[in-house]
């Protein structure tokens, strides 16, 4: 009987456990933080090719933060000393494969331009799903090998 | 001044290469309320909308995952973390909840973010991968 009543409370313990409901609502992805090695060439990429700015320092950490719109991206540069905290025992595992910018209305040739302008190559490209709805993607990769995606606004 | 011929609006989406499809699921959507938003099994995509971002699920053995290169895990890694922004954010009942959900509450602290200096938490979930939660920043 004991392990009946045990088993039962079990069941309610984990139908609670499943039906609680989180105390708080997910308003979007705020920052993300990518490991980069070697901060001048990134930076320079996240900057010139792709027009963010450097909004703070973490010298002590290895770490830049940059404003991409509504969002940062900060990175941390894991061939310096101060990221030692950051730096993956192993080398070439991915636990993330890219990440998607959201762009502003804009000429796609233009971008196609200075893309080529910056020597960065478009990896792969296509008409894909986002957020915000389908639109034309353009992949490429920053400095240390990480994938962006640069997506337009949804087509009308 | 750049002279890149846009303007970054926002993050879009983050794709993360994942082992256990089931699992990240079950954290994202149940555990922090993440809703379904579609799902492509035949290529291996699982995208889940976060507020006004989507994080996509990638299983490594899927066919975009198999594109990918080496595995995830604690000791590999290319991402530190992300932070989702919370509306309403009360760390003792956030603490609370994500505690009884079997979660790993790391670090609690005032952190900057695209919105300022503001509460925020780090979350440890399956597979080695690491959330941060921030709540508004505290001028508002």
């Amino acid at each position: 009987m004991e392990h009946v009543t045990r088993k039962r409370t079990a069941v309610k313990e984990r139908a609670a456990k499943v039906n609680a409901k989180p105390p708080f609502a997910l308003e979007g992805i705020d920052h993300i933080l990518l490991l980069v090695s070697g901060m001048k060439p990134a930076v320079q990429f996240y900057t010139d090719v792709l027009g963010c700015t450097v909004e703070g320092a973490l010298p002590q950490y290895g770490m830049l933060q940059l404003r991409a719109g509504a969002a940062l991206i900060d990175l941390v540069d894991i061939s310096a000393p101060e990221a030692a905290w950051a730096k993956p025992p192993v080398s070439g595992g991915r636990n993330f494969d890219h990440l998607c910018l959201a762009l502003g209305m804009h000429d796609e040739a233009a971008l196609r331009r200075h893309l080529a302008r910056h020597h960065v190559e478009i990896i792969e490209e296509g008409v894909h799903g986002g957020s915000r709805g389908e639109s034309l993607s353009l992949y490429v990769r920053d400095p240390s090998g990480n994938v962006i995606e640069l997506k337009g606004p949804p087509l009308a | 001044m750049s002279k890149a011929p846009f303007k970054i609006k926002s993050l879009d989406h983050i794709v993360l290469r994942v082992r256990d499809r089931d699992r990240m699921v079950r954290f994202y959507c149940d555990i922090l309320g993440c809703t379904m938003e579609r799902e492509q099994a035949e290529i291996g995509l699982t995208q889940v909308r976060a507020g006004q971002s989507l994080i996509d699920l990638v299983p490594v053995d899927g066919k975009l995952g198999r594109m990918g290169g080496a595995a995830p895990g604690k000791e590999g890694r290319n991402l530190d973390h992300f932070c989702i922004t919370l509306d309403g954010y009360d760390e003792a009942k956030i603490r609370t909840y994500l505690t009884a959900q079997g979660v790993e509450i790391g670090e609690a602290g005032s952190r900057y973010g695209a919105e300022g200096e503001g509460p925020s938490l780090y979350v440890s979930y399956p597979e080695g991968n690491v959330v941060e939660l921030k709540g508004p920043p505290w001028n508002t």
